[in-house]
């Protein structure tokens, strides 16, 4: 055995760990996260003040909305006023809200979905967790606990599925139970793949500012390509020519794999501003929705535009749109109202009907909305043994299912089978 | 600490993230070897050292004028790493990082692997203390601002942490 004296136990160590050394990339991302941080109390002298001015906003709010209505987040200004971003003063511009990545949180859940073959094999993920259930969402195991945040879920086939995380793209071919980590990119949001090896996939800090990248070895690689728009949102392809693309300053289609793309629907600069998500949800090459939704938080800042198309995209249709702030299409009113709050993406269910997850601040209730008609009418199916929450609905025809994290934090999947009134809910993690 | 650093610090604490961020960013490195020696994983250490930051950047207001930044960001370092270690996803299922992956190859993995498997038999405070002794280099008088303790006491720790690690190393080394 060498001796270990000190010197000799330093020169080890050095060796052990010399060799890692830190991305340029984590030190600016942690930069970024410190600029992005909101504003918090800077004086010691003004914290008690700022509390107590929360304190009072807490008890005044409670007198007069009565215990259902929920607080939007203040932020304590430097000064130690308090700021409410869903309630701008009269003659302030509104700040603009902190940054919200509840998607994020360690045990969250955001994402399901089930396997398109027989709709037996559920997946659902979040921040720095992984469920997944063998029998259509009835009972759940957690096959993946660590730091990397899911993003997005896709299955290529009945067996192997792909997770957009935070870590990189990881792959399974067992149907989610176990994952091998396939590509370096970390900051994948949005994946879509025309066959096993060549996917698009919508990456960024953002989908507010998402850039196309497209593999041609089965997500290893990504490369940045040319696209009609900045930033892009949302990319979904029904077959391996056609496809379509959304962002903010319009909706374009490919017929040949995304080498060239046609412009269909354009929206003047400003129309959907930063907080603003597009999102394509096509059911075949004819039948399909753009939905526009607003993640402002706040009360009465949650908005949809929803547009459909009969004839893939020749018309893009506004179909219903919520009511609040304003309809940012101006001169354009559409016929029917989308329901209050939308929470969540835009669920297609068929060529003309579709699902949201919803969440009314008054009431503090989540509903399931339903359209049959192409979004001009809406039914609600209030989820009863949820508060506010938010997440993402699965569908298939044997059911439905929704992952979701209420505002205290707790990640739920909710299985509602065919024609049963309510939810199920199973607490996962936590 | 110099005029510079003392209007940085004064700005920072005022809210000028532009002034924090010229006073941690020579910081990171030093966060992040001290993250990576206790985690043992370069993203659970970018991770933990993002982390550091925003609390660093949150409590700013309580940082003392005058005193000396690197013990006291390495104190919430050290701390963040604890947290995560005693996190309830951490003995789960871990996934390679791919960053890592990449960076290590089969030399570099197999140097250093009975160090680092000897340190994983360490607790926390002995593991963070070899750190900031071998791998920082810091003096014990800042060793035991990090520590919360005297220089004395830190003194004392670094010799018990290596006396362990030696007795786990020989342990080791023993022929089954």
């Amino acid at each position: 055995m060498s001796r270990l004296d000190e010197p000799e136990l330093r020169r080890r160590y050095r060796e052990a760990f010399d060799r890692v050394s830190p991305r340029d990339e984590a030190v600016e991302r942690a930069m970024a996260a410190v600029a992005a941080a909101p504003e918090t109390v800077r004086h010691p002298l003004l914290a008690p003040a700022a509390a107590v001015a929360i304190a009072m906003a807490v008890v005044v709010t409670m007198l007069l909305g009565g215990h259902n209505v929920r607080l939007t987040p203040s932020v304590i200004q430097p000064d130690g006023r308090v700021a409410n971003p869903g309630v701008p003063t009269a003659g302030e511009s509104q700040p603009p809200p902190p940054p919200v990545a509840w998607d994020e949180r360690p045990g969250s859940l955001s994402r399901v979905t089930f396997d398109p073959v027989e709709g037996r094999i559920g997946l659902a993920g979040g921040g720095g967790v992984m469920v997944r259930s063998p029998d259509r969402g009835q009972s759940w195991t957690q096959v993946y606990a660590g730091p990397a945040v899911v993003r997005d879920l896709l299955w290529l086939d009945g067996h192997a599925v792909l997770a957009a995380t935070s870590r990189g793209l990881m792959r399974s071919d067992d149907a989610g139970l176990t994952w091998t980590v396939i590509g370096s990119r970390t900051d994948l949001l949005r994946l879509d793949f025309l066959n096993l090896s060549v996917g698009y996939a919508v990456a960024g800090s953002s989908l507010a500012s998402g850039q196309l990248v497209k593999t041609t070895d089965g997500g290893a690689t990504y490369r940045p390509v040319d696209s009609p728009t900045r930033p892009v949102h949302w990319i979904q392809f029904v077959d391996e020519r056609r496809g379509w693309l959304a962002g903010p300053a319009g909706i374009w289609t490919t017929g040949d794999g995304g080498s060239t793309w046609e412009r269909q629907r354009s929206f003047e600069p400003g129309t959907f501003g930063d907080s603003w998500l597009a999102q394509i949800g096509m059911r075949d090459q004819l039948h399909g929705f753009a939905y526009y939704r607003s993640t402002a938080t706040g009360m009465n800042q949650a908005a949809g535009v929803l547009f459909h198309t009969a004839d893939g995209g020749k018309t893009w249709r506004l179909v219903s749109a919520t009511s609040y702030p304003t309809t940012p299409l101006s001169g354009q009113a559409p016929n029917h109202s989308l329901p209050g709050s939308p929470t969540g993406e835009l669920v297609v269910t068929g060529p003309a009907s579709a699902k949201l997850l919803g969440w009314l601040p008054a009431s503090d209730r989540t509903y399931i909305y339903s359209t049959t008609d192409g979004g001009g009418s809406w039914t609600s199916s209030q989820v009863t043994s949820l508060k506010g929450a938010r997440g993402q609905l699965a569908w298939l025809p044997a059911g439905e299912w929704m992952a979701v994290t209420d505002f205290a934090g707790n990640a739920y999947i909710g299985v509602r089978g065919g024609g049963e009134p309510d939810f199920k809910l199973i607490q996962v993690g936590g | 600490l110099g005029s510079a650093t003392l209007a940085l610090i004064q700005e920072a604490r005022a809210g000028d993230r532009l002034a924090f961020e010229a006073l941690v960013r020579p910081l990171y490195s030093p966060a992040f070897r001290l993250a990576v020696a206790i985690l043992h994983d370069s993203g659970d250490a970018e991770d933990a050292v993002q982390e550091s930051l925003l609390k660093a950047w949150r409590r700013f207001s309580t940082f003392r004028e005058g005193s000396d930044l690197r013990p006291w960001l390495l104190t919430i370092v050290g701390n963040q790493c604890r947290s995560v270690r005693r996190g309830r996803w951490w003995s789960l299922i871990r996934v390679p990082d791919p960053a890592r992956v990449e960076a290590s190859h089969e030399e570099s993995s197999v140097i250093g692997a009975d160090l680092r498997q000897a340190l994983l038999k360490l607790g926390h405070q002995q593991r963070l203390t070899l750190a900031l002794h071998f791998y920082l280099d810091l003096p014990y008088e800042e060793m035991a601002r990090v520590l919360g303790t005297t220089s004395q006491a830190a003194k004392a720790r670094t010799h018990r942490a290596m006396v362990q690690l030696r007795a786990i190393m020989a342990a080791q080394e023993q022929p089954q």
